[in-house]
């Protein structure tokens, strides 16, 4: 459903005008807007041209295309996924089945009782917001992955070079000069700082992809094995 | 046959009611008319439809009499369907809803 909108719009398909009316009038209390059209293919119709409909309350027998082929065409010629219920005469059962064999939503039986359609209504309408909200999370999930991918190839990529001079760093250390050991801290502080960062970004890949060890490389031990611990 | 027959009905629904029985009122002319025709079909279909809409609307036995018209069709019992045209003509005519 569009969370931007207030009501969940409910296309009802239905040839009889008395349940049309009796539906406009009885879901506008229990605050959906209802539209309806009188026939299938009016349905498909419509359903091609407005994409506002959150849910279709479609009837099985009526004239012309059936529910159960007006189905069938809304899923595989409009390729529209949005949550059908069926109404169905009792001894229209087996359709009923055949419908939610083909992935149907829901059903209800004729006569209708309108409480229990309500409630069918919001089960369809929650079901379907939690699925949308579980595949948004997985995509989101992919998405971050592939944004932890690149920080980790970055982290390896800078690493390697900032061993290299700490390594070079650690074998001037050992000289006399005032100026060049004051100079030999700044530089061991910045590098620090920058494999720091670099271990934030490892860690934070770690914890969601772990490698075959599953244990976080520790940059800064390195560093103070490497150039040894003076500060 | 002019005893009224009360009939409850959620209050919800009164503003629905009268054209739903004046609708059905046409329909009991309509099928007159189709045994006249021998427009069994068209019966059925009538018949079908109050079956689903007469307890839809809380007038179960709208919901009885289009059932049972619609088996007579099915059973090709004419003297069972007009009997069940004027019982639905009869019920119409005594109907009286209170809105509950």
């Amino acid at each position: 459903m569009n969370e931007e909108k207030q009501k969940p719009i409910v296309l009802v398909v239905d040839d009889d005008e008395a349940i049309r009316a009796l539906l406009v009038h009885q879901l506008s209390r229990f605050n959906y807007e209802v539209l309806t059209v009188e026939s299938g293919e009016k349905a498909l119709e419509f359903l091609q041209k407005d994409q506002r409909v959150d849910l279709i309350l479609l009837d099985q027998m009526m004239k012309g295309y059936d529910g159960l082929s007006t189905f069938i065409k809304i899923r595989e010629e409009l390729l529209l996924t949005l949550p059908v219920i069926m109404m169905t005469a009792y001894s229209s059962l087996e359709l009923a089945l055949a419908f939610m064999k083909l992935s149907g939503n829901d059903f209800i039986q004729k006569p209708l009782n309108i409480h229990i359609l309500d409630v069918k209504i919001q089960q369809v309408l929650e079901a379907v917001a939690s699925h949308k909200k579980i595949q948004d999370f997985e995509k989101e999930k992919a998405e971050l992955a592939g944004l932890l991918l690149t920080a980790d190839t970055l982290s390896h990529t800078i690493r390697t070079p900032l061993n290299t001079i700490i390594t070079a760093l650690a074998l001037i250390q050992g000289s006399e000069n005032d100026k060049i050991k004051g100079n030999l801290q700044k530089a061991v502080d910045e590098i620090e700082r920058v494999i720091d960062s670099l271990n934030k970004a490892t860690a934070l890949h770690k914890i969601n992809y772990p490698g075959e060890t599953g244990e976080i490389l520790d940059l800064n031990n390195l560093s103070k094995k490497e150039i040894g611990d003076e500060k | 046959m002019t005893d009224k027959i009360r009939v409850k009905v959620d209050k919800e629904l009164e503003e629905l009611i009268p054209k739903y029985l004046e609708n059905r009122r046409k329909d009991v002319e309509v099928m007159q008319i189709g045994l006249t025709t021998e427009d069994y079909e068209s019966i059925r279909l009538i018949g079908h439809s109050m079956k689903g809409s007469g307890e839809s609307y809380g007038l179960n036995q709208i919901s009885e009499i289009g059932k049972a018209i619609e088996q007579a069709v099915k059973d090709q019992n004419i003297e069972d369907l007009k009997r069940q045209i004027m019982e639905l003509k009869n019920y119409l005519d005594q109907a009286e809803v209170v809105y509950e």
